[in-house]
């Protein structure tokens, strides 16, 4: 299936107008001579060839544009930016997102219940890069509490992980309430209630599984989510992340940079969805290994 | 997940029905109760009334002024808003009351028109897959599956570069990207379907695949399809923003919300309100449709059928 | 629920603590949009890019603020004729310790005019004697006029008493390179710290590509005591909301400040224009993207209505308040050699475009243009491609010609905003009717702006070629004579103006932020690199 992929997104790069070495004074020389060095010169299904064998080996290739760079290197030192970036923004959203979804199920109507329906309904409906200046502005430039961007200290990581986050958060909250709200009159909750359970204790061990299956459901395509809002607020923060390698190698039509970052995405992804129905399985008592 | 039609609601209402001899209500189609519920949500019936709002300002708001959203005279430019130009004017002179509105017109035609192929596109896979079975839904659901694996936009801005910027070319990368969720969910409605009595009646009856498709299946899952649609515009419509945002967006002079957003950040700190407007209409947009599909999604469940 | 609410509290605190914590910056650190693309000084030549090479490589001369001092020549002199120069380098070391030798500029002039695989900045160093023969493999090697007289004295010997060489030796495309080791190093070759040898005011220590250039003090510097800050570092900040606001919290010194951001920024504190010496036209190639638009392009009449429609004063004010309405192409605020601007006495303004828009003349020679053409009307002509780079405010540019256009002709312009790559591929290789082009002074001269306009240079794809032109420019910088020599580069631009399809539009102005109470020592030059600060201390 990923051949097929690659494959695909081969061709299609390929189709791509313009020359990603067309810069305001190349010599004609140069052009020819580049070429060559990558191997361009030759007839499109070699090319495809040569890159299928070099990725069998692991290896992306050389990006057409950041002089001496390779594809690999700019994955090695920039995914675990986006990574540490993505990790701390769906945390942040589980965390906070479960609990507003739950406490408010059992608060119903009341005013912090008002307040997540709507940031819940406030979060799917703003752009990140939009929250990301938002709270750029006020965080750090109004109330000097927070930098800028860069994400060189852990207080350089809260303002992007929150911009990133609030959409997740949002989608789990709104989730995390309805599936609370149902389970919340379930028979085996008034079962565990009259043996005296402690509230905690139902909350915890009867009622949050409940309220967490949805919620593992989500997070595949929240994967998917978290990866392209990198590409925006990775730029309004100034983080030498993936996403923002992504978008400047789509305008510099650095095509080893776009091949090798959408076979790593797609791979990624495909990992994150298995790990994501293992997950399910743990979660869910009724569905079994067999 | 709601399953409308399956098995279980149906013995619940017969169950019901079992109480009472007569009938205590006027029948009601499935679409009339719909209906009539829908209105009695408070919410929903608010984000509709603000979509119609939204909806009646991007078709009549530019004829409101008598500027249009592309000639523009640079003795004005950069205004504030004032009594002549509602929402100011942009860098060329521009009056952007009409801008907005005509790029509201842009983003809503992407949003349905997207969100329209994708859903033909997605219930004719959907369904022939889930229908037929066998090779062609094994064909079918390993291709919705490959492209599922692959990002999204990634692929949306892979064919944008391709094709080049425009209205056209960009209703074709979200519908060539965007029909999977729908194919899924019209295939998982079609299977449990397939069963029903009332289709191996017709089937028996010797009613050809297409009809049995159209006539007995597709308006059954309607329900299901319609909370679908509703959903898959605002992701649509936000796409373009994304696009527009990382510069594969609509052809100058045409213009968009996306587009605007996009202007607007640049000029963040110098001319807020350029980014503030289309934004909010971006923001309400969404924020109107999840409210009117979720209220859809509640009154289109036969479970919550009283 | 209480816990979360107790754990992000803690989170908050925590950050806060780490963020009051942080340290006052002991260094000094610049920011820009986009990233150098190299050290090697033959690769590019943008402002950023030049900055940065700036700060490990050193000239013969050092321009600080307009000033010559000497840099790695400790003195020089000058023939009578102005044709040769002869330097006494000082006793200077790379950080590898081998020392600077003459030898080493030669070879790094040759390496220059010889190599295929880098970016054509060749044309800078024509003035030499036999540069261009070399560089079109007519001479070899030997024959440049570069020689070293002994491992300390360099002489060069020019085709001309060009008045503007002292500028030249102070900027970055003639600065020494290390050819041993860039034979060595290939491509990789000012990539990365250990592939790289400094001679400058400081070091190399770290380059996170995509991130950050972190330089240190080079101890080992000719003029190490005047280097008063241990740590500077070029941050890449792509946003330009992002780079003001991290101006305004003190964590970036200085910064240039994208076009769109200008407007926000005037007020504050630390505000300054720059001449950049920058102008900008609508290019028109002479081909077009069909034989019938091509006809159309070089009618003369079809030219001039297409430039009377544009208003340039308002426009400039409306989107550009920083920069000029221009209607020529040299840029008038550039040095004429005779100790004044070169608009003192060789103004074009209004004379073969006008700064105000005449709809009604510019009706009038569109109409000739369309009888002598065959069309009826404006509108009956085919539909011309404008191609611009991406981003919001190019688009608006674009806007503005295309909508001036259909209103007073009806016209139609389509306009493709293309990726940088692809834009520049349009441009050289392509067909294409109309583009929207720039060109920034390499020094300040004038002969800067008109030699770009030579066919044989490269950078003219309009398709025109002016044989005259071409004579004229070249004869003009033979003569010692300033006078003579600006009155022949003043015919020069006029044939151009009336010849060439190229319609100009403004000369730019820019503007960065650099608070002076805060920092002191920064140079500023109108040639790239704008910004020079490595002799700049933090107060």
């Amino acid at each position: 299936m990923l051949l097929a992929l690659i494959t695909i997104s081969f061709f299609v790069i390929k189709l791509i107008p313009g020359n990603p070495f067309a810069s305001e004074r190349m010599q004609p020389g140069a052009k020819k001579a580049i070429y060559a060095y990558y191997g361009l010169d030759k007839p499109v299904y070699e090319q495809y060839y040569l890159y299928l064998k070099n990725l069998l080996r692991g290896d992306l290739g050389v990006s057409y544009k950041i002089r001496s760079v390779t594809v690999n290197e700019v994955i090695a030192k920039s995914f675990p930016y986006s990574l540490d970036l993505g990790l701390r923004a769906i945390v942040a959203a589980v965390a906070a997102g479960l609990g507003l979804g739950i406490v408010s199920a059992y608060r119903r109507g009341r005013a912090l219940d008002t307040f997540t329906m709507i940031l819940a309904t406030v979060g799917t409906a703003v752009p990140s890069f939009l929250v990301g200046f938002f709270i750029q502005y006020l965080f750090a430039v109004k109330l000097r509490w927070l930098p800028v961007a860069q994400y060189t200290s852990f207080a350089h990581t809260i303002l992007p992980s929150f911009a990133l986050s609030l959409g997740m958060l949002a989608t789990i909250a709104k989730y995390a309430r309805a599936s609370m709200i149902e389970v919340i009159y379930a028979d085996y909750v008034k079962t565990a209630d009259a043996k005296g359970l402690s509230k905690m204790r139902i909350v915890l061990h009867h009622q949050l599984r409940n309220a967490l299956l949805p919620i593992v459901t989500l997070l595949g395509p929240m994967v998917a989510m978290v990866l392209t809002g990198t590409f925006v607020v990775e730029n309004v923060f100034a983080i030498p992340g993936l996403g923002r390698y992504y978008v400047t190698s789509i305008t510099n039509l650095d095509y080893t940079m776009i091949m090798g970052l959408t076979i790593f995405f797609a791979g990624f992804l495909v990992v994150m969805n298995l790990l994501v129905d293992v997950v399910y399985v743990l979660v869910d008592p009724r569905i079994k290994l067999s | 997940m709601t399953q409308p039609g399956t098995e279980l609601d149906f013995t619940h209402v017969g169950a019901r029905e079992g109480e009472a001899d007569s009938i205590k209500r006027p029948s009601l189609g499935y679409f009339q109760d719909a209906r009539r519920r829908f209105k009695a949500n408070g919410a929903a019936m608010a984000g509709l009334a603000v979509l119609a709002l939204l909806a009646a300002l991007s078709l009549a708001g530019p004829l409101a002024v008598p500027y249009n959203h592309e000639d523009g005279d640079l003795l004005i430019a950069n205004r504030g808003p004032d009594s002549e130009h509602w929402f100011g004017t942009d860098d060329l002179g521009r009056d952007y009351w009409a801008r907005i509105w005509v790029g509201g017109r842009v983003s809503m035609a992407i949003g349905i028109l997207a969100a329209l192929l994708q859903g033909c596109v997605g219930i004719l896979m959907g369904s022939l897959s889930g229908f037929l079975g066998g090779k062609v839904d094994l064909v079918v659901m390993k291709l919705v599956d490959f492209l599922m694996a692959f990002p999204y936009l990634v692929w949306v801005t892979l064919l944008m570069l391709v094709t080049g910027a425009g209205l056209v070319p960009m209703i074709l990368a979200l519908t060539l990207t965007g029909w999977l969720t729908m194919a899924r969910i019209v295939r998982g409605q079609i299977l449990t379907l397939k069963h029903e009595d009332y289709v191996v009646a017709a089937e028996a009856m010797g009613a050809s695949a297409a009809r049995v498709i159209l006539k007995h299946m597709i308006p059954n899952t309607m329900g299901v399809i319609i909370v679908n649609l509703t959903f898959a515009i605002p992701a649509a419509i936000f796409s373009e923003a994304f696009l527009s945002f990382i510069g594969i967006g609509m052809r100058a002079p045409m213009t968009s919300w996306g587009l605007l957003v996009s202007m607007g950040m640049k000029q963040l700190y110098s001319y807020p309100l350029r980014l503030l407007i289309p934004c909010a209409c971006i923001s309400l947009t969404m924020l109107s449709l999840q409210i009117v599909g979720d209220g859809l999604r509640d009154a289109l469940d036969p479970k919550l059928r009283r | 629920m209480k816990r979360t609410v107790i754990a992000l509290a803690v989170v908050l605190l925590i950050g806060l603590a780490s963020a009051s914590a942080a340290p006052a910056p002991q260094k000094i650190v610049f920011a820009d949009v986009v990233e150098p693309i190299s050290l090697d000084p033959h690769i590019g030549n943008d402002n950023t890019t030049t900055t940065a090479i700036m700060m490990v490589n050193d000239g013969l001369l050092q321009n600080l603020g307009g000033k010559f001092v000497p840099g790695l020549a400790e003195s020089y002199t000058v023939s009578p004729d102005g044709a040769v120069y002869t330097f006494k380098l000082r006793d200077a070391k790379w950080s590898d310790g081998v020392p600077v030798t003459a030898q080493q500029f030669v070879d790094t002039y040759v390496r220059m005019l010889t190599r295929e695989d880098a970016m054509d900045l060749a044309y800078l160093i024509y003035p030499i004697k036999n540069a261009l023969p070399l560089k079109e493999k007519k001479v070899d090697a030997s024959k440049l006029g570069v020689r070293a007289v002994n491992a300390r004295t360099l002489e060069i010997t020019l085709e001309g008493p060009y008045p503007f060489m002292k500028a030249l030796f102070a900027s970055s495309p003639m600065f020494p390179i290390r050819v041993d080791l860039a034979e060595k190093y290939g491509k990789d070759y000012g990539n990365s710290p250990d592939k790289l040898v400094s001679c400058g005011a400081y070091l190399l220590k770290e380059w996170k590509h995509g991130d950050r250039l972190v330089f240190e003090k080079n101890p080992a510097y000719w003029n190490a005591k005047a280097i008063r800050t241990p740590n500077v570092e070029i941050l890449y900040i792509s946003d330009a909301n992002t780079l003001k606001n991290m101006y305004e919290t003190g964590e970036i010194h200085f910064c240039v400040l994208p076009a769109d951001i200008i407007p926000a920024m005037e007020k504050k504190e630390g505000f300054h224009y720059y001449n950049s010496g920058a102008v900008t036209f609508l290019c028109f190639s002479n081909k077009g993207t069909s034989p019938d638009r091509a006809k159309i392009i070089q009618n003369r009449n079809f030219m001039n209505a297409l430039s009377r429609a544009i208003d340039r004063a308002d426009f400039v004010k409306a989107l550009y308040p920083s920069n000029v309405p221009f209607t020529g192409v040299v840029n008038p605020s550039i040095n004429d050699q005779m100790g004044g601007k070169w608009s003192d006495n060789y103004s074009v303004a209004d004379k073969y475009h006008k700064e105000k828009a005449n709809i009604a003349e510019a009706q009038a020679f569109m109409k000739k243009a369309c009888q002598e053409l065959g069309y009826a009307s404006a509108d009956k002509m085919p539909v011309f491609e404008m191609i611009s780079t991406e981003g919001e405010l190019n688009r608006t540019v674009c806007e503005y010609f295309q909508n001036v256009w259909k209103k007073a002709f009806g016209l139609q312009v389509e306009i493709k905003q293309l990726a940088f790559a692809q834009y520049w591929d349009n441009f050289y290789g392509a067909p294409y009717d109309i583009a929207r082009s720039g060109w920034g002074p390499d020094y300040d001269d004038p002969f800067t702006y008109l030699d770009m306009w030579d066919s044989r240079g490269g950078w003219n794809k309009t398709g025109w070629v002016g044989e005259s032109y071409y004579k004229l420019i070249t004869e003009a910088n033979k003569q010692s004579s300033m006078k003579k020599r600006n009155d022949m580069f003043y015919q020069a631009e006029a044939i151009l103006l009336q010849e060439a399809p190229i319609i100009p539009v403004m000369a730019r102005r820019g503007a960065y932020m650099l608070n002076e109470k805060k920092i002191e020592g920064v140079y500023f030059n109108i040639f790239a690199p704008n910004l020079d600060f490595r002799f700049a201390k933090l107060k």
